[in-house]
């Protein structure tokens, strides 16, 4: 059952804890605002698909709340209005697009067979080859038919683009464009390709180790730090604790700072997500 | 919930040009010698049709947790707006459904023989065939939920085996007698209303059974995480 609902968040977590062998994830407070693209962003084993299990009650909490839409996500209503797209396609080999729509047309109540279809046609899409005869850029673009076709409006995405070649990743990206135009509509996307996440992202969250490093808006973020190029000799004069990355070469060194810790006379250029990841993972130790 | 069925049949369907020729084969052979002799051969015919379906059922019943495993269903249909309570009742709803085509098949069968052959319709092989199925997906729905298909399947194994070996030893140890006696105990026995009262007891043991694992498999299905 869909509801409207005047939450300014389409997802806010509060003191989520999960325990693992060797791997705890823990998010004391995160907001994804609607209407926007939130890219979420860390290596692999970073925690980024435990939170997305997470918020789709895939996985038990060992703490806290998560709400969608402002209600429960242990409400499984609220799953009327999800579209989930995991980086594989989920459903039996041997079935083709037309058991994947009657399959789908039993389990949501909004679903819309003429939207499905036209998100196949549009895909390019053929409704009766068996999904182990579909290649994998194919097999992606036939999940987010599925997973926008009961009208969402929150499309959630583990992984989605990964293993697909640039062209049909493109492709995908101008869906989720279309798809956010409408301010009600929300995307979280789990992804290690930054430069995906660079190109559509409203919001960037870094989970690195299972802790959250920082969520914020992408542009903020691209112009709040700043890639500064130094000699070895510069660099003893630099204070430490306004470095927040660094990386050392044979001639010197390149240090990530906050644009306003940035020492005058240094050169500098803007940051990139995937420079303020790398030299953040890289650089635990040096404060951020 | 409807789906989740619809889900199930459609990933089994492969497998039923395979199914059809294990249960047409035999009768193959079984009907025209049924056809000619009569009653033996008759009885033979349902003994065998009751035989392959409750092996189909199983074998079947066991199917839907393993295609689901195959291709990691669970991680998504844990996403739909279904509860793990529903899709679990979905499950044990496709089970009844094979339930009610195979008595359909078996059913069929007794009526051909009886408009062919004139040979009585006997009650007790659809009895043994709920039984029979209600038993196997009582046990094996639950104890695939907690172990997975390929696990599940070792322990269906083992039950078969063991039940085989212990109907043996109930047989030769503890009756004693030969075969003739013994079949003619068993046949005797059949008409005995000690023995309808047994089989209605146990189709209804087996229903309880049934129904009981329902709850066990939605609390082992509800802690399962994907």
């Amino acid at each position: 059952m869909t509801m409207e609902n005047n939450t300014v968040n389409a997802i806010e977590i509060r003191g989520l804890c999960k325990r693992y062998d060797g791997f705890t994830l823990t998010i004391d407070s995160l907001d994804i605002p609607k209407g926007c693209i939130m890219g979420l962003v860390g290596s692999n084993g970073a925690g980024k698909s435990t939170m997305i299990k997470a918020i789709l009650d895939l996985i038990s909490l060992d703490s806290g709340d998560i709400t969608i839409d402002g209600r429960s996500h242990h409400d499984q209503t609220v799953r009327e209005d999800i579209g989930v797209v995991f980086d594989e396609l989920k459903f039996p080999a041997i079935f083709n697009a037309g058991d994947v729509r009657r399959v789908l047309r039993g389990a949501y109540k909004q679903w819309d067979d003429a939207l499905f279809d036209s998100y196949m046609k549009q895909f390019d899409l053929p409704m009766k080859k068996k999904l182990k005869e579909l290649s994998r850029g194919m097999k992606m673009k036939l999940s987010l038919a599925a997973a926008l076709a009961h009208h969402p409006r929150l499309l959630i995405l583990d992984e989605a683009t990964s293993g697909i070649d640039p062209v049909v990743r493109d492709e995908i990206l101008d869906i989720f464009l279309a798809f956010i135009e409408d301010e009600q509509h929300t995307i979280l996307a789990s992804s290690h390709i930054i430069s995906d996440i660079e190109k559509a992202a409203d919001y960037v969250t870094f989970i690195h180790n299972g802790k959250i490093i920082f969520c914020e808006d992408k542009d903020s973020l691209m112009e709040e730090y700043r890639l500064v190029k130094c000699g070895k000799e510069e660099l003893d004069t630099v204070d430490k604790n306004k470095i927040a990355g660094i990386r050392t070469n044979a001639f010197g060194a390149e240090l990530l700072m906050r644009t306003e810790d940035v020492p005058t006379g240094f050169v500098n250029v803007k940051a990139g997500i995937e420079d303020i990841m790398l030299m953040m993972i890289k650089n635990e130790g040096v404060s951020a | 919930m409807k789906g989740l069925i619809i889900k199930d049949f459609m990933a089994v369907r492969t497998a039923l040009p395979t199914l059809s020729v294990m249960l047409l084969l035999p009768l193959l052979i079984v009907i025209p010698m049924a056809a000619i002799s009569g009653g033996l051969a008759v009885q033979t015919l349902c003994v065998c049709v009751t035989a392959l379906l409750c092996i189909i059922n199983s074998v079947v019943g066991m199917s839907f947790g393993s295609y689901d495993e195959q291709c990691g269903w669970n991680t998504f249909g844990c996403a739909l707006p279904v509860s793990r309570a529903q899709t679990v009742l979905a499950r044990y709803g496709a089970g009844l459904l094979l339930l009610g085509a195979s008595l359909g098949i078996l059913l069929t069968a007794q009526i051909l023989c009886f408009i062919f052959t004139g040979e009585q319709i006997v009650w007790y092989y659809p009895a043994v065939l709920i039984i029979l199925t209600l038993l196997t997906e009582g046990v094996m729905t639950p104890v695939i939920y907690q172990f997975g298909a390929q696990i599940g399947g070792y322990i269906f194994a083992a039950l078969f085996m063991l039940a085989g070996i212990g109907g043996t030893a109930f047989r030769s140890r503890t009756l004693e007698m030969s075969d003739e006696a013994f079949d003619a105990m068993i046949e005797n026995g059949l008409q005995t209303h000690l023995f309808a009262k047994a089989a209605a007891l146990t189709v209804l043991g087996s229903m309880i059974l049934y129904v009981l694992s329902v709850p066990l498999s939605i609390h082992i299905f509800k802690k399962k995480e994907f």
